[in-house]
């Protein structure tokens, strides 16, 4: 077996993970490569510390300070509330475009320049309202 | 515990719980430790663990008995892992400007409290934490797919076939992605400590 081969054998050499003549076959390589010991060792030295790591129960602690995430966090577990919110936002919205809109086409109605733009024939409220309401919306 | 989980499934619902709650009283600490090393964050770690159970009592009856729940409920804890961090990338990015790095150096400081070396000597041991901070540090750094796997294999303790039912890939994937794993470790510490990393260690 060749160092290259080896190489991407050396980790699941160390955890036992090889076929066994696969696994025979790097051992033999391993005593007779310096190089491929040396990585070997590393690796091993690497599942040694990661077990100490492994040792360690955390502490059920926390609450410390406030973050951005946690904050976020906290409230992704009101998502519902945050649909309603967006949606009666969003229902707010409509009826204060709708509102604007109404005003400014009873300002146009009421607008005394405005109506002097239609001939005296015409110039009854009723038909003034439709026909300001087709200029407003380009059908006039 | 195949037959008794099927016949719990025909129980009552307060029998269900019951079930439930054992074991989840047998594994809780494992699936903390699980969560808080993939997180590096008590609090974090809490919150999946939490939204785990949750979720693995809403689905109690996809649970497959032949399986351990251990695997069975690590695997929904890493999948809401995931979610969380793909939603959160964005956020993650805000919170890195927000936040300085003192309360990453604290959930260091709080983990490093809790290890205990042995070896000859105060300098021995002074360098073996020194050692194992950077292990800890670095494996923190490491792209999602190859921490969840050295998390399972190496920290867990998990083989490669318990590891793959956990993460949902094959055998040879868990292989590769651990070796790149401490691959990439094994650079930082070369960077850190060169090559008397092992004389040192002893």
């Amino acid at each position: 077996m060749q160092c290259h081969e080896v190489s991407q054998k050396i980790s699941a050499f160390v955890d036992e993970e090889l076929p066994p003549w696969e696994y025979r076959e790097v051992a033999r390589h391993l005593e007779i490569c310096s190089r491929c010991r040396a990585e070997y060792r590393a690796f091993a030295l690497i599942k040694v510390v990661a077990r100490e790591i492994g040792k360690v129960t955390p502490k059920k602690i926390p609450e410390r300070g406030v973050s951005l995430e946690h904050v976020m966090r906290v409230l992704r577990f009101r998502k519902t509330l945050w649909v309603i919110a967006i949606l009666f936002g969003l229902l707010v919205g409509i009826f204060l475009i709708l509102g604007w809109q109404r005003s400014l086409l009873d300002e146009q109605i009421l607008n005394p320049n405005h109506l002097s733009a239609f001939s005296e024939d015409v110039l009854t409220r009723t038909q003034v309202r439709v026909e300001t309401l087709e200029l407003v919306t380009g059908e006039y | 515990m195949s037959g008794e989980h099927v016949a719990s499934v025909e129980r009552t619902l307060e029998e269900e719980r019951l079930w439930f709650e054992e074991r989840v009283r047998e594994c809780e600490t494992n699936l903390f430790r699980f969560a808080y090393y993939l997180t590096g964050n008590a609090e974090r770690a809490k919150d999946l663990v939490q939204e785990a159970f949750l979720r693995a009592f809403q689905y109690r009856h996809s649970f497959d008995s032949r399986y351990p729940f251990e695997s069975w409920i690590s695997a929904i804890l890493l999948n809401i892992y995931r979610q969380h961090e793909r939603r959160d990338r964005f956020l993650k990015f805000f919170s890195a400007l927000w936040q300085n790095k003192d309360s990453e150096e604290e959930n260091e400081e709080d983990f490093m409290e809790q290890l205990r070396c042995e070896g000859e000597g105060p300098e021995t041991i002074a360098l073996r934490r020194q050692v194992i901070r950077d292990v800890y540090k670095a494996i923190g750094d490491l792209p999602r797919k190859m921490k969840e796997v050295i998390v399972l294999c190496d920290i867990m303790g998990y083989s490669y076939e318990e590891a793959s039912e956990v993460i949902g890939c094959p055998i040879g994937t868990v292989r590769s992605r651990l070796h790149r794993a401490r691959r990439y470790v094994k650079k930082v510490l070369e960077a850190a400590y060169g090559d008397e990393l092992l004389r040192l260690w002893g």
